[in-house]
Formats: C-alpha cells, sequence, structure tokens
C-alpha cells in the first residue's frame, strides 16, 4: 500500500492518478480527483461507483467511505480506446479524515486489489 | 467556495465569468440561457453531466470527399465512335464513349448499426458541365442517395462494400445547355486506412446499375465518434 499526496498505478490499459483536493462543500468533505488514460486501442471500463474506498482516521480507525452523489450520477461507463477523462468526487465523513485508500484495480474491474492511498491533510 | 459565498460574490460582482452567479444557483443556467460552473465535484456541479469523457450514444461517422464521376452523353445510350488511325487502316482504333468526366465534392454521414453493417446518407455537389455546343457531355450539378453497406474490418483500416440509390440532377449540352433529374443505383467498393483513432483516409470506386458505362471514382477522409470505429 503506497501513501502520498497524489499518486499514479496504471492497471491494465488505464492509466490512472488520484490526487487530494481541498473540500469545497460546506461539510469539507474529502474530495479525490481522479484522472485517466487508455492507453490502448480498446475501451476499458471505468468504474468509480463500485470501487472500494476507506478513510483513515488519526486514531488509526478505519471507515468505508461512499461517493458522494445525491443526483445518482455516478456510473460505470466506457473509456474509449486513446482517450482520457477527469472526475471529482467528494467522499463524506463524519469523523476527520488523514488518508483515503481507493482499490484502483477496482476501476478497471481488475484484480487483485491495487490499493492507492493520498493524505487528504496535504490540502489542509 | 461555499454556496453562501458564492452567492454573496456574485452579488458582490467579484466573481468572474466561470463562476456561478445569484440567479443561477438552483439549475446553473442564469437569464441568458449560458450555464457556469460553481464547482467540479461530482454532486456540486450543475452544468456538465458525470462521465462526459464516456464513449456513449450511436457509432457515427461522416465523411467529406471528391468524386470523378464518367457520364454517358445526353443521346442517351452511349454511342460508340470510331476513330480512324491512318487513312490507310481499315481497322477501327480503341472506341471513345460519348460522354464526359466531371468532379464533384461529396458529403455523408452515416451510422455503424454493426461492425459489419453501415447505412449513411450523402449529398454530392458538382460543377456542371463546360458550356461546349460542339460536345454531348452531361455532369452532375447535385446529387443525394442513402447507402447500406457491408463492411470488413481490417487491422490497418476497412474494406467495403454498398449500394446506394437516390437522384440526381445534371446538366448536359446535348445541342444546347439543359438539365435534368435521373435515379441513381451504384453499387460500389471502398478501402480506407487510419490516419488516427477517429480519422481515415480512403478510396471509392463505384458504377451505375441503371447506365452500365457510368462510373464513378473518388477520395475521402472520415471521422468517427468511436476509436477505430469501435472494431478493437
Amino acid at each position: 500500500m503506497t501513501r502520498s499526496s497524489g499518486t499514479r498505478a496504471t492497471i491494465g490499459c488505464l492509466d490512472l492518478a488520484i490526487t487530494p483536493r481541498a473540500p469545497v462543500s460546506p461539510e469539507r468533505y474529502p474530495v479525490l480527483a481522479y484522472e485517466f488514460g487508455n492507453r490502448c486501442d480498446s475501451p476499458v471500463v471505468v468504474d468509480l461507483a463500485a470501487m472500494p474506498v476507506i478513510g483513515r482516521a488519526a486514531d488509526g480507525q478505519s471507515y468505508a467511505l461512499a461517493p458522494y452523489d445525491p443526483h445518482g450520477e455516478i456510473r460505470e461507463a466506457v473509456l474509449d480506446g486513446r482517450s482520457y477523462g477527469s472526475e471529482r468526487i467528494a467522499y463524506p465523513s463524519a469523523v476527520e479524515l488523514i488518508d483515503v485508500c481507493v482499490d484502483a484495480a477496482a476501476i478497471a474491474r481488475h484484480a487483485p486489489a491495487q490499493w492507492l492511498c493520498v493524505m487528504t491533510d496535504a490540502v489542509r | 467556495m461555499s454556496r453562501i459565498g458564492v452567492m454573496l460574490a456574485g452579488v458582490l460582482g467579484v466573481v468572474g465569468a466561470t463562476e456561478v452567479r445569484a440567479d443561477d444557483l438552483d439549475s446553473g443556467v442564469g437569464l441568458d440561457g449560458t450555464c457556469t460552473e460553481s464547482d467540479t465535484v461530482v454532486g456540486y456541479r450543475r452544468c456538465s453531466p458525470y462521465a462526459s469523457w464516456s464513449r456513449s450514444g450511436p457509432n457515427v461517422f461522416a465523411e467529406l470527399g471528391v468524386n470523378a464521376r464518367f457520364l454517358v452523353g445526353a443521346s442517351g445510350a452511349p454511342t460508340i465512335a470510331y476513330r480512324r488511325v491512318g487513312t490507310s487502316s481499315p481497322e477501327p482504333a480503341a472506341p471513345a464513349k460519348d460522354g464526359a468526366i466531371g468532379f464533384s465534392f461529396v458529403e455523408r454521414i452515416g451510422v455503424r448499426i454493426t461492425s459489419a453493417l453501415y447505412i449513411a446518407v450523402e449529398a454530392e455537389l458538382g460543377s456542371g458541365v463546360e458550356i461546349n455546343e460542339d460536345a454531348n457531355d452531361r455532369a452532375l450539378l447535385i446529387g443525394g442517395a442513402g447507402v447500406a453497406g457491408l463492411r470488413l474490418p481490417l487491422h490497418v483500416g476497412s474494406i467495403s462494400a454498398e449500394i446506394a440509390g437516390g437522384g440526381r440532377v445534371v446538366e448536359d449540352t446535348g445541342g444546347r445547355l439543359s438539365t435534368s433529374n435521373e435515379a441513381i443505383v451504384e453499387v460500389r467498393g471502398r478501402a480506407s486506412l487510419w490516419v488516427s483513432p477517429w480519422c481515415t483516409f480512403g478510396a471509392v470506386a463505384g458504377k451505375s446499375l441503371i447506365q452500365r458505362d457510368e462510373w464513378m471514382m473518388g477520395v475521402f477522409l472520415s471521422a468517427d465518434t468511436f476509436a477505430f470505429a469501435g472494431d478493437r
């Protein structure tokens, strides 16, 4: 498990970068910026809805996080060959988190899990 | 920036053109119909939907090209003239068809129903004939057709066979300059090469099924909504 203020990974054809962003909501939910590119000619699945996301508090306690999606928008989508995209997603949490970890492999429906962690306190 | 902060900033006029204004906090759409984003985070942004980067919608292609068309003369059925090569030779030289080659621009848009089957509509605009009362030429002024084709995807591009049916206006100089309408039924073969994931360059050649001596050939550039037309 890697931990940084921003991190990158390659899962099959998908190049992925995850960067923490400053909270924008009044609730100051942690925000992750996902940038992804398809290095192959064929399309790939990008699933930011079903991937496991875990937050870690200063006391070491871990919490499963779900994306802030009041309109039910976040879903599996297909990224075309040689294309790229980006999304910023907030993760509501009742406690202050220092880390947010994402199973990057699950974004592209790959296994085994490839956990990437970013420091949410890096942008505060 | 919080919604209250955005509202205050909008009222005070300190928010730039890319920020939300006080009149569009609910929908993101201002009084002038423009949508301005105050946030880029899913659930907070209003103008751009989630996954605007995704591949969606029909597998559409659009083409621009130049065609050369041979149309037989206005006399109707093609006449074959024999030219003698020298006065001493009784044998006819190669036959010369009564007609002319004209050039036209063609634009077409189509959808791939499957990887192997497509339909399209096309419009063609020609230059007509040169005014020459001694000639018996015909040339395309404007035309339109519906097309259905079968396509074989290859790694470097594709080849396809199609049939086109429609109508056209032609100009002819059969004694005097005039125009006429006529039907088109053509069979064509096409080949294209990928020059980028969304663009091909290709060539087409075809033959009329109504007037067997008429033919066409051309080159085209095509743009696709799906990378490699969704073949890979």
